[in-house]
């Protein structure tokens, strides 16, 4: 390839990274001034029915996903809580400066910048909060028509944690400031003992009331499950017995990876049985959270499920954007690394699936990422579109799979950054003076669970070179 | 002369199978996998495809013409006929589960070979890189010279997923190129030792991306290719388990349009180029592994082994070319399940052989053609009889299974039908059908829930539950 048509390449790939969907009256044929139903689930990794995982038990997101539009490679736009709900909620990417950790805050990390959320609440529509949104429910508070609602405000007098045991023993202990912490439990309990439960029963209250007065409303509902600990009433467990899981759960952390891209998932690590230092999971434990993770998963399904429920009882359905959204995804023993935090597929890659009037319901399988949902929903309910927004929306190709999408997604963790194309995964670490340290690449065609890096493979040297410098135009378009 | 050589073959064909064996001489193995290919060659019937070296072979082997993978799907398939277990009971049912994780001393066939004083080996794709130790390795106690990864160049490293894309390179610069090198290296290494060798080599194409040498593509004319005229689910079927959306080739994109822009392929039926397209790039592929395996054969010829080598030639399973709308496997009919499967035996008959076979019968078929002991525990058959006679009814049916919507589908080949039952963990059929294939080759119409059959599925389904060793849904029920 001459370096001429190497540079056209790169500068389409830069060009496309701007992504440029033809141009087209999105809005045309979607309803008017239709409410969102945000849902926002923790920690959800696509493992799913609707994502093709048959032995996991998700019937509303998996009926969801039959009415919707499902995106196969969407994206947060970094693996930790509190940053990709800010980055999300903002339209803002995150950076080396901002969106950073699990605490991290809109309005301080983007001051004056209007949410997602509040700029609906400007454009006339009741905008409400309930459960995990943002991370903290005092964070841009502005953006809501009332004060985002904990369901802790709803705990036991004296046992007000967000880690929400029900089992006595497992309660005083998490009381202590030193006790210890089951990373789960399952006891015989009814859905709404459990935050997830009364969470969904207040948006089912929430429902109710917009039917009634008839005004557009963005409900954002935050489920706090299958965040750890991964506690779900008893009868979810029993869907996933004990012999459902098979196999050795911990890998070793692939040879070729650098150190960079290890961690000691220390959020487990607070957990009883899960080993000091840096020793693996006992195997037993280890498919013990499997099953747990997976038991959490479908009870957080099945809140969702009555939320949906209600939206279609009430009428709303019709006139109605509904999205489904992880916020990251989760490692659960693959490459030896379990939780969230690092550039990996597994901690990045997220569930994301639509409903919106006048979508070709269906998949999406070109790449998107959670900057693109703010640009979306405002064009979707044909709002003005602010202008700090650095996603793109995704509309035309709720209609059309026909339009085109974006070759590359941007995603970042600390002092890494990534792109990943459709193809491609390519992550660099860099230091504090701006040098490459560290960098990885993996080929989803040969090896979509990323166990060989084939940076340093000379047959692979073009594709790394090419990606590095679209990396570095991408970050050099954001200073 | 002629008299005294056709007396001598006589007398050869007559001697037992097993004979020469005893004396010492055991046969070589040359075990020939191709990745995805159908029973698309010229020998196969096709007017269309040109494979003159696949032809060759053919017509010195007998070529069974109703063989059927276990499980349409690269790994589980493989890992069943290199095991010889049906894929419940190798417990490979997907693409990350690692053999050895869940048998740990399980007994492969090539591993086999070995402990019989066999120099084994394999290049390229013969198990799944995924259901293995590591992509690196592969599965270490099968080989007796290590395993080495075959690396890729020219294949499309830059272009992003294009399905189809004629590439202006040579063979040898294709990963399938480098196995095909490294399967000539191996064998003249091979042919040296006093030893019999098993070597193995497993070819990547026609499996997507159809991304080969322009070359291959130049042997055909685009537009000559029809489309399938049956494009939607069969007609009385359950479309929910007939059909799925292809999700394998919508991972790809067609190639764009003067604009330039990637676009995905469209929900539903794929425009009438985009079918040529794909129609095109699988041909070519076929066309290219066909040029491969000519040099393969000539080296066999070199080496002077070609006496005393035993050729098995075999697709993984089929593909669906368009019929039904489908593109890809992934289903329980006909064309996702039949694969090519031709062996040449010297000095056996050659001849079509219609008796209903299974690739796991590939396992005790060698042992017996080499003169070992069959292992214990082996599922299938031994294929002999129909390769002294290719007339012979071995009478039994062939079996293959795949999963949706919580249920295993299990799919039987007669003679002349396909009954499929598709069964949940609890022993609940929610469906069942029926293809005449003699009558409806194209599997058009389910004649299942016709009164006058009702008769004939009670029997098939006694016929699958005789033969239904290792399904293990069917045994749990029947308890």
């Amino acid at each position: 390839m001459s370096v001429l048509e190497r540079t056209v390449r790169i500068g389409l790939l830069m060009l496309a990274a701007a992504c440029l969907y033809p141009a087209a009256a999105a809005t045309d044929g979607f309803a008017e001034r239709p409410n969102v139903l945000f849902l926002a689930v923790d920690d959800l990794r696509p493992e799913l029915g609707a994502y093709g995982a048959d032995y996991m038990q998700t019937p509303a997101i998996d009926r969801l996903a039959a009415d919707g539009v499902t995106f196969v490679r969407a994206y947060a736009n970094v693996p930790v809580c509190g940053a990709s709900r800010a980055s999300m909620m903002t339209g803002l990417r995150p950076t080396r400066e901002r969106f950073l950790t699990y605490h991290a805050r809109a309005d301080e990390d983007a001051p004056g910048v209007p949410t997602l959320a509040g700029w609906f609440r400007q454009a006339g529509y009741t905008t409400i909060s309930m459960g995990k949104v943002l991370h903290h429910s005092d964070d841009a508070v502005e953006s809501w028509s009332e004060p985002p609602w904990d369901p802790e405000n709803d705990s036991l007098p004296g046992y007000r944690k967000w880690r929400n045991y029900l089992v006595e023993e497992n309660i005083r202990e998490d009381m202590k400031q030193d006790g210890n912490l089951p990373a789960f439990e399952a006891p015989d309990v009814e859905d709404d003992a459990y935050f997830d439960g009364k969470i969904a029963r207040r948006a089912i209250e929430y429902l109710q009331r917009f039917a009634r007065d008839e005004v557009p409303f963005l409900l954002a509902v935050g489920f706090v499950k299958p965040h750890l600990p991964f506690n779900a009433p008893q009868r979810y467990w029993e869907w996933y017995p004990e012999d459902s899981i098979q196999g050795v759960i911990n890998q070793p952390f692939p040879e070729s990876a650098p150190a960079q891209a290890r961690h000691n998932w220390g959020e487990l690590r607070r957990y009883t049985g899960v080993p000091q230092g840096d020793a693996p999971v006992p195997e037993e434990l280890a498919r013990t959270l499997v099953r747990g993770y997976r038991a959490a998963t479908s009870y957080a399904d099945a809140q969702v499920g009555r939320v949906l429920d209600t939206l279609e009882e009430l009428g709303l359905a019709e006139n109605t954007i509904v999205v489904l959204w992880g916020d990251h995804g989760f490692s659960l023993g693959e490459h030896g690394l379990w939780v969230k935090h690092s550039p990996f597929e597994l901690a990045n890659r997220i569930p994301l699936i639509v409903r919106a009037p006048g979508a070709t319901p269906g998949t999406v399988h070109g790449l998107v990422e959670s900057v693109d949902l703010y640009p979306s929903l405002v064009e979707l309910a044909g709002l003005p579109v602010p202008p700090h927004l650095q996603g793109h929306s995704f509309t035309p190709v709720l209609r059309d799979r026909g339009v085109g999408s974006k070759r590359a997604v941007y995603t970042r963790w600390q002092n890494s950054d990534s792109i990943r194309t459709r193809r491609y995964h390519y992550t660099e670490w860099r230091n504090d003076g701006g040098d490459v340290v560290a960098r990885m690449l993996y080929d989803h065609l040969a090896d979509p669970a990323e166990l060989t890096n084939v940076a340093e493979i000379p047959q692979y040297a073009l594709v790394a070179a090419e990606l590095s410098q679209a990396l570095a135009g991408h970050i050099g378009s954001l200073e | 002369m002629a008299k005294l050589v056709s007396l001598f073959s006589i007398l050869v064909l007559s001697l037992p199978l097993h004979l020469a064996a005893a004396e010492g001489a055991r046969p070589n193995i040359l075990f020939i996998a191709v990745d995805d290919l159908k029973p698309l060659t010229g020998w196969y019937g096709s007017d269309m495809v040109k494979t003159p070296s696949l032809d060759r072979l053919a017509e010195k082997s007998t070529v069974f013409t109703a063989a059927y993978t276990q499980f349409p799907v690269c790994g589980p398939s493989r890992a069943s006929l290199l095991t010889g277990l049906r894929p419940e009971v190798s417990g490979v049912m997907d693409l990350k589960t690692r053999m050895r994780d869940i048998h740990p001393d399980i007994l492969t066939l090539p591993q086999y070979f070995k402990n019989n004083g066999y120099v084994t080996a394999a290049a390229g794709k013969v198990f799944d890189p995924r259901n293995v130790d590591s992509r690196d390795a592969d599965d270490p106690v099968s080989w007796s010279t290590p395993y080495k990864q075959s690396l890729r160049d020219a294949d499309n490293p830059l272009e992003d997923n294009f399905a189809v894309r004629p590439i202006d390179a040579p063979s040898e610069r294709f990963i399938d190129g480098a196995i095909n090198a490294r399967g000539i290296e191996l064998m003249r290494q091979m042919a040296e030792d006093e030893r019999p060798f098993f070597l193995a080599v497993g070819y990547k194409k026609p499996h997507l991306p159809f991304t080969v040498p322009r070359t291959f593509f130049d042997l055909y004319d685009r537009e000559a290719f029809g489309l399938e005229a049956w494009q939607e689910a069969p007609a009385g079927s359950d479309a929910s388990y007939i059909l799925w959306n292809s999700n394998e080739l919508r991972s790809y994109v067609p190639t764009p349009g003067p604009d330039g822009v990637v676009r995905d392929y469209p929900e539903g039926r794929l425009t009438d180029a985009q079918q040529r397209e794909l129609l095109h790039g699988y041909y070519a592929a076929v066309s290219f592994i066909d040029s491969l395996l000519a040099d393969l054969l000539d080296e066999l010829e070199q080496t002077g082994q070609a006496d005393k080598t035993i050729v098995v030639l075999w697709g993984d399973h089929g593909w669906h070319l368009g019929d039904h709308g489908l593109w890809g496997k992934h289903t329980t009919m006909e064309q996702a399940n039949r694969v090519p499967l031709m062996i040449h035996a010297p000095g056996r008959r050659s001849g079509n052989a219609a008796t209903p076979v299974e690739l796991m019968d590939l396992f005790p078929t060698l042992v017996e053609l080499a003169g070992l002991e069959q292992p214990s525990g082996l599922m299938g058959k031994s294929l002999v009889p129909a390769l002294e006679n290719p007339e012979t009814d071995l009478g039994m049916p062939a079996i293959s299974q795949y999963k949706r919507k919580g249920a295993y589908g299990y799919s039987m080949r007669t003679a002349r039908y396909r009954y499929t039952e598709w069964v949940m963990p609890d022993g609940r059929i929610p469906y069942r059908d029926l293809y005449d294939l003699q009558e409806d080759p194209g599997e058009t119409l389910n004649i299942g829930d016709k009164p006058e059959n009702a008769e004939l599925m009670d029997e098939l389904a006694a016929l699958l539950r005789r033969h239904g060793a290792g399904l293990k849904r069917l045994e749990a029920a029947g308890q």
